[in-house]
């Protein structure tokens, strides 16, 4: 019993080893965009074919290199700012894993296997892409968003004005009910996340490092807790579970899918690290069920359920859920019977 | 007006999504259904098309999936065999071999079935056949000439192709000369024909290329390659021809004495001598696209470059000092010794581990064994072990590549005749302390040793001395000019078993090579 306690304590501690510059790297880098990137020039430049449009919002990720914790805030703001329902489903599902940081932890955590760093990218922008067309079919996305979030959005724009330049008029609007009305302080209030920001890019500088180093210490301090419990359940798994009950759970094609994928969503442990968290199985179970982790975890899991509560409505959390499931389950299971 | 305008109970979104997750849940039932299992395969097999040296311990097997270890211990062939042990990591299994392998073969290695760890499924899944080939280094040796044309001439004998090559120019003349670890260039001073002639010491520093090039396999241990080398296809590296001579160090201000190459190759430490100043000598530090840099520590005599490649081992004063070598691109040259062993006058050999060293006790503070020398052994622990002494003196001695035998070179006074020393060849194991003669050598002042890299058999030369000599005459170290001499190898292993169980054979006769030169050295 001393002797599991340690070994949980060792594989905890080397956990959080691996994952914590990773954490810091990512929260520096999405604080530092946050600040420095123009979001209105960004949504006017989005494609408003559905499917490239999903495809881009997918490859936005680029720009933010947020994990799934950070995404929602920016996803929200997407929204707020007009941005096609593709977009900003493609942004909200992809971000999380299309993004340089988290590639680069893949790569680093998962050197042997090479393919999974790859098999990664392309599902997550396969699955993304997919439900972020599914979403394009609705033109007016506000009966599936939160009254909270509606009531902060303009009038849809009739088809010409929005293919026009859309952003500065309406967004200074935006800015402006923020800052002078009272009403609109509540309703912040009751939803902390997703402030809609006024543009940051334009503050002087002395006000962006500020803002900046706020950021920083903030999403490090929330995604850090996380982190650290994310890793504690990881080694609590790892220990306490007979290695025979794991195995066996590893070992099946289907089985160990939906395991690993039953575990993304409970561990909700941030993209930025779960590679590392993922390789602690990769001896154990099939190639197929670590990348249903990587792809399906950052999308949607426990955590980021009641952040994006504060977004859409639970009809609509059901249809990104279920279809990220499916896809994530199919693309997987294709890895297992054909390739891995 | 938006939030209060009715909204139709279905919008296009959940028609959409719906039916989408509909068509999924079919195609999952199909996948399940009619899905088929991929055969496990093995991935990579890190020793695939490689040549392999003494230094490579272990190969990997990377499987695509985690395999049921016993079916694959069970099922894996190497031909011709090669003795080890399994341990698993995951999806990787390592073979480390029992003995180094033997050098100048071709290995194949075979897994014709195997089962994963998945087996309690359904359907077993299949295996893909998995054979890949790999070789030994060649088993080659360079000596110096001392008939004809090869006469100061490094050459370079290829046993495995049976095949002989003059790698240095006739104008030079070889003192010294140590191989790369990759034995694809040798390290070696020289002087040229007329300096020699006229008694000069003016020994530069060079290289030169010996024709090989063995495609190594990746070090264990060491750092992958970044992922976008790790795509591109892998080619053996292109052979260079043999004989290419570079300058490594000059001797226009200083005179180049002894020098030793690291185990790694990338550092070489000179003793050297200002032409002007005499009292201007010591070890000086010679690496790669840098200036030579002077090593500021106490004169000394005989050195070697530890394992480790950071250290010195130096004779200075009555005893041998532990110097640390300072790092590339430190500015700091002056250096106090790690350790000194008071006790110790030479240092043979230092294991190719690091854990002990081979050195040379000249009994001065025991007046019972005076004008004797005993051979100890010192490991990193501080533990010091005499293995034997001999009545005349210890020539050599070399661990073999698992550093568990000791072999020597020591002479024995032969009582009847004074002044007669002969030479005896023995094995000591380090373990057991038991100690075996191997081969009583004809009575011969010089003589040199050298053990295979692969440990399987030793060459010795047999110099045949005169007095009287000219100026073009080959000189020995002592200083004698050498008339000829003969080169021996002595294979050491009588059967397989004896080779792991260590325990060189004792009547083994040693087989004359067909050409005259002295000094073999093994290629590593």
């Amino acid at each position: 019993m001393p002797n599991q306690l340690n070994n949980a304590l060792t594989l905890f501690f080397s956990l959080l080893v691996e994952a914590i510059p990773f954490l810091l790297l990512g929260v520096t880098f999405s604080s530092i965009l946050l600040l420095f990137v123009n979001e209105q020039r960004l949504v006017a430049a989005m494609p408003r074919n559905p499917l490239l449009g999903a495809l881009a919002g997918s490859l936005v990720g680029f720009l933010f290199p947020v994990c799934e914790c950070g995404n929602v805030p920016v996803a929200r703001r997407l929204l707020m700012q007009q941005a096609p329902a593709s977009v900003a489903v493609g942004f909200l599902l992809a971000a999380p894993t299309i993004n340089p940081i988290v590639i680069w932890a893949t790569w680093t955590a998962f050197r042997d296997q090479p393919e999974i760093v790859v098999l990664r990218v392309l599902f997550s922008l396969i699955i993304a892409t997919l439900i972020g067309w599914v979403f394009s079919v609705q033109k007016d996305l506000r009966p599936l968003l939160q009254p909270s979030l509606t009531r902060l959005m303009p009038e849809p724009q009739p088809q010409l004005a929005m293919a026009g330049g859309v952003s500065s008029p309406l967004l200074r609007s935006g800015t402006y009910l923020m800052q002078g009305s009272g009403q609109i302080v509540s309703l912040e209030a009751t939803a902390t996340y997703g402030l809609p920001l006024p543009n940051p890019v334009k503050k002087p500088w002395s006000a962006k490092l500020r803002l900046l180093l706020e950021n920083i210490i903030q999403e490090f301090r929330e995604l850090g807790a996380i982190l650290v419990l994310g890793s504690a359940i990881a080694a609590f798994v790892q220990v306490a579970i007979p290695r025979e009950v794991v195995l066996s759970l590893g070992q099946g094609p289907v089985t160990s899918i939906v395991a690993m994928m039953v575990l993304a969503w409970v561990v909700s442990i941030c993209s930025t690290v779960d590679s590392f968290f993922a390789l602690s199985f990769a001896s154990t179970f099939t190639s197929g069920s670590l990348l249903a982790f990587l792809v399906f975890g950052p999308m949607i899991d426990l955590k980021n359920i009641s952040l994006l509560l504060t977004v859409f409505k639970p009809r609509a959390i059901l249809y990104l859920f279920g279809l990220a499931a499916q896809l994530t389950f199919v693309l997987t299971l294709l890895i297992n019977l054909y390739l891995g | 007006m938006s939030t209060n305008r009715r909204q139709p109970l279905w919008l296009a979104l959940d028609r959409v999504a719906i039916s989408f997750m509909a068509a999924l849940a079919v195609a999952i039932v199909l996948l399940l259904l009619i899905g088929d299992r991929a055969a496990a395969r093995v991935r990579s097999f890190s020793w695939a098309e490689r040549q392999v040296s003494a230094e490579d311990v272990a190969f990997l097997l990377t499987f695509s999936r985690p395999m049921d270890h016993t079916s694959v211990e069970a099922n894996l062939k190497i031909t011709p065999p090669l003795s080890g042990k399994f341990s698993w990591a995951g999806r990787r299994m390592a073979y480390t071999l029992d003995v180094p392998i033997p050098y100048g073969e071709s290995f194949k290695i075979a897994l014709s079935k195997a089962s994963d760890r998945f087996i309690q499924t359904a359907k077993p899944a299949q295996f893909l056949p998995f054979q890949e080939q790999f070789q030994s280094r060649d088993r080659a040796f360079i000596y110096l000439g001392v008939a004809g044309e090869e006469q100061g001439r490094l050459v370079l004998f290829n046993l495995t192709q049976q095949a002989r090559q003059i790698l240095t120019p006739s104008n030079l003349v070889v003192i010294d000369f140590e191989p790369y670890p990759l034995g694809d260039r040798i390290l070696f001073s020289a002087t040229d024909l007329q300096s020699y002639q006229q008694g000069l010491l003016n020994q530069k520093i060079y290289t030169v290329t010996t024709g090989l090039m063995p495609y190594a396999p990746e070090h264990l241990g060491a750092s992958s390659q970044p992922f976008w080398q790790r795509l591109l296809p892998t080619s053996a590296v292109a052979v260079p021809e043999a004989g290419a001579i570079e300058t490594i160090l000059d001797s226009d201000t200083y005179q180049n004495l002894k020098f030793d190459l690291s185990p790694n190759g990338q550092l070489v430490v000179v003793q050297r001598v200002n032409r002007q100043d005499p009292a201007d000598f010591g070890p000086w530090i010679i690496r790669p696209d840098q200036e030579p840099q002077p090593l500021e520590t106490e004169p000394g005599g005989d050195f070697l470059i530890a394992p480790d490649n950071q250290t010195l081992v130096m004779l200075q004063g009555e005893g041998t000092a532990v110097i640390p070598l300072p790092e590339a691109d430190s500015s700091q040259q002056t250096v106090k010794p790690l350790e000194f062993l008071a006790e110790y006058g030479r240092v043979l050999d230092i294991a190719s581990d690091g854990s002990a060293a081979a050195l040379v006790n000249f009994n001065q503070n025991n007046p019972d064994q005076r004008y004797t020398e005993s051979l100890f052994l010192v490991t990193n622990e501080g533990e010091e072990k005499e293995l034997l002494s001999a009545s005349g003196e210890i020539i050599t001695a070399q661990f073999d590549p698992a550093n568990r035998i000791l072999y020597c070179l020591a002479t024995e006074l032969i009582e009847d005749q004074e002044y007669v020393e002969q030479p005896i060849l023995t094995s000591v194991n380090i373990e057991t302390e038991e100690i075996r003669d191997l081969l009583v050598l004809p009575p011969q002042r010089n003589i040199s040793l050298s053990l295979a890299p692969d440990g399987l058999a030793v060459l010795f030369d047999q110099v045949v001395s005169v007095n009287e000599s000219t100026s073009t005459d080959l000189r020995a170290s002592d200083g004698s000019a050498i008339s000829t001499s003969r080169i021996w190898l002595l294979p050491l292993f009588k059967t397989p078993a004896d080779r792991i169980e260590g325990m060189p054979a004792q009547a083994i006769q040693p087989q004359e090579l067909p050409f005259a030169g002295i000094r073999p050295v093994w290629l590593p």
